[in-house]
């Protein structure tokens, strides 16, 4: 029963990483936001699109387990411009920030205030992706759409 | 016209009978059928025709009936056991769990074997649910063992200080008799084909019964069951070698010579738990090893679920195969339930079968089949894949991962599953592609599968780590 509580922990917490992203990418102009966006077998966090300058936006939350993060990020290259993991400011930043550079995969950290806030920043840049394919991510956006679309 | 180099035979598994349709599209590629007895017993009418159509002209093809023997040796509290939940009247609940479990007068009905029915329809207002022995499983059970034995199955399972030597000899005879008799003594056969009851064909191979090996105890047990096998001397006698690959790992010389010094020449193995692409070197190479050693020595190895590398094998020696559609490439004795169906493709120039999420990435990664022409010449040519990948890898996606509207699961959340037509185009593409790859093997030298492998290796950057192994253990 811990473990169930710990797992439903983690799920609320990866959450509330996944809505300070949604609010800065908002600040950054991208309206669009889809979240546990379903690809084959798969559950992407977050997947925003950019209308005006037709851009695919992938994001992996984690509390932890960061290499099992940008693991899973790379899975989404197909599916995005830019895929980013979105981790807890801590001091596993380090091993995050090398495999970033590493891999290509952009890095936001959230920081989380006194009052259980969080608030997300970019800390490195995500390199474009030579995989993405337009008609698959147009496929996955649109099978994903209906009902999903958040609401701000 | 070019001969084959062995003889190797193909046989598809039907595991329910919603498979029923891939096997009747296919059968007459495969060697032959097999089904496990438990199915026969909850659909007689329908495999006994299947094995009648099948084996008679002008197919002519192959069927056996798996006695699965095993069952009865797992512990039958474990979900998805020999055990399950029934829906029954409540005035009924526990006439049934005495009839069902043998339960003696005095003997308790544990408070877990009945629970309420979750959810109840109107009609089922005066039901519950019991936990109790699956028809199939209670009528092998007092066909296959001696009373003292049958009348505890379904509350614990067999262990092997319960089986003597009065017991092996019972249980092979009645296994031996219950294959060679299956299909003309069932309730169906009987109404149907009395007039030639005669005529109706035997299976092609008759199995010894068998259990997990996992330990010294079961390993002596199945020594006497092969032993005593061995004595009835039937041209179409088979061994089942069921051992967990550790076991297997630790006494291989001991298995060896003992499967050696018996007179049967086919020997069916099932290592449990055996996953031929991702298992360690070590265990890879005993498997090899035992294929190997055991031809030589003039027996004919039958892989009951084959995996990725067992194709490769046949120019090695490797008499045969078994899968079922889409499925069956490794199994754990334990069953294993439940899980969210995931629509699965096998690439083929890598013998690996993966979510179509995993495969498309891979494939993708490793920069194949980006077109029509490079899918059909890097990752596979199957009929199905001709027909549905017309602009490369992108197309797998789209075809066998294709989902369907969200459905709302037991935990309330919503979720796309695979379409129908999409799990059947994958399990399609894993027929074809694996048959064309066991027709390739046929023909095959040792150096041809040498030959190919270096060329997969190559073709593949990420990924491949298993193939490597294959190589390096098999040159």
């Amino acid at each position: 029963m811990k473990k169930k509580n710990e797992i439903i922990k983690f799920q609320f917490e990866e959450d509330k990483i996944t809505e300070a992203v949604i609010r800065l990418l908002i600040r950054e102009g991208v309206t669009e936001h889809l979240k546990e966006v379903q690809f084959c077998e798969k559950y992407l966090d977050l997947y925003s699109y950019n209308i005006d300058k037709h851009v695919y936006i992938a994001v992996e939350s984690k509390i932890n387990s960061v290499s099992r993060a940008f693991q899973q990020a790379l899975r989404y290259k197909h599916l995005a411009n830019y895929v980013y993991v979105a981790l807890l400011r801590n001091n596993t930043n380090k091993r995050a920030r090398d495999l970033s550079k590493l891999t290509g995969v952009g890095l936001i950290l959230v920081r989380r205030d006194s009052k259980n806030r969080f608030f997300a920043e970019f800390n490195l840049p995500a390199v474009e992706s030579i995989y993405h394919d337009i008609k698959i991510a147009e496929y996955t956006w649109n099978l994903n759409k209906p009902g999903y679309v958040y609401a701000q | 016209m070019c001969m084959p180099n062995n003889n190797s035979i193909y046989l598809i598994r039907i595991g329910s009978n919603s498979e029923k349709e891939y096997v009747k599209k296919t059968i007459s590629l495969f060697s032959g059928l097999v089904a496990r007895a438990n199915l026969f017993e909850s659909s007689p009418g329908m495999l006994s025709s299947m094995f009648l159509s099948i084996s008679s002209p002008p197919l002519n093809k192959k069927y056996i009936i798996d006695p699965a023997t095993y069952v009865f040796a797992i512990d039958p509290n474990h979900e998805g056991s020999i055990r399950n939940w029934q829906k029954i009247n409540k005035d009924n609940v526990s006439k049934k769990l005495v009839e069902d479990l043998r339960l003696s007068d005095t003997s308790e009905i544990k408070d877990d074997w009945i629970r309420e029915i979750e959810n109840p329809k109107p009609t089922q207002k005066n039901k519950v649910e019991i936990r109790g022995i699956k028809k199939a499983y209670r009528k092998l059970a007092d066909l296959f063992f001696p009373e003292e034995i049958s009348n505890f199955i379904g509350r614990r399972a067999i262990v092997p200080s319960d089986i003597n030597q009065t017991c092996i000899s019972y249980l092979v005879e009645k296994t031996i008799l219950y294959q060679i008799n299956a299909i003309s003594s069932s309730k169906y056969s009987i109404d149907k084909y009395s007039d030639f009851k005669n005529e109706i064909p035997e299976p092609s191979f008759i199995l010894s019964p068998y259990f997990n090996i996992i330990n010294n105890e079961w390993f002596e047990i199945m020594k006497k069951v092969w032993k005593i096998f061995d004595s009835t001397n039937n041209d179409k006698s088979a061994l089942v070698v069921h051992v967990d690959i550790s076991f297997l790992n630790l006494n291989l010389d001991e298995i060896i010579q003992t499967l050696s010094s018996l007179k049967t020449e086919t020997i069916f193995l099932w290592i449990n738990k055996f996953n031929e692409d991702t298992a360690q070197l070590n265990y890879i190479s005993n498997f090899i090893f035992f294929i190997r050693n055991l031809t030589e020595r003039g027996k004919k190895i039958i892989n009951l679920y084959a995996g990725g590398l067992s194709p490769l094998l046949i120019p090695y020696g490797l008499a045969g195969m078994v899968n079922g559609p889409g499925y069956g490439m490794d199994k754990d004795s334990e069953p294993v339930i439940g899980g969210i169906p995931t629509a699965q493709f096998y690439i083929p120039t890598l013998h690996r079968r993966l979510p179509v999420g995993e495969s498309f990435d891979l494939i993708q990664t490793n920069a194949l089949g980006q077109d029509k022409v490079r899918f059909h010449k890097e990752i596979c040519n199957c009929p199905i894949c001709k027909s549905g990948i017309d602009k490369g890898v992108r197309d797998l996606i789209f075809f066998y991962g294709e989902l369907g509207e969200p459905q709302k699961g037991k935990d309330g959340l919503y979720r796309r599953f695979p379409t129908t037509e999409a799990l059947e185009r994958c399990k399609f593409h894993f027929i074809f592609s694996r048959l064309l790859e066991f027709r390739w093997a046929l023909y095959a030298s040792q150096e041809d599968v040498i030959r190919r492998l270096d060329n997969e290796i190559s073709l593949w950057k990420h990924g491949e780590e298993h193939l490597t192994i294959w190589r390096s253990l098999l040159s």
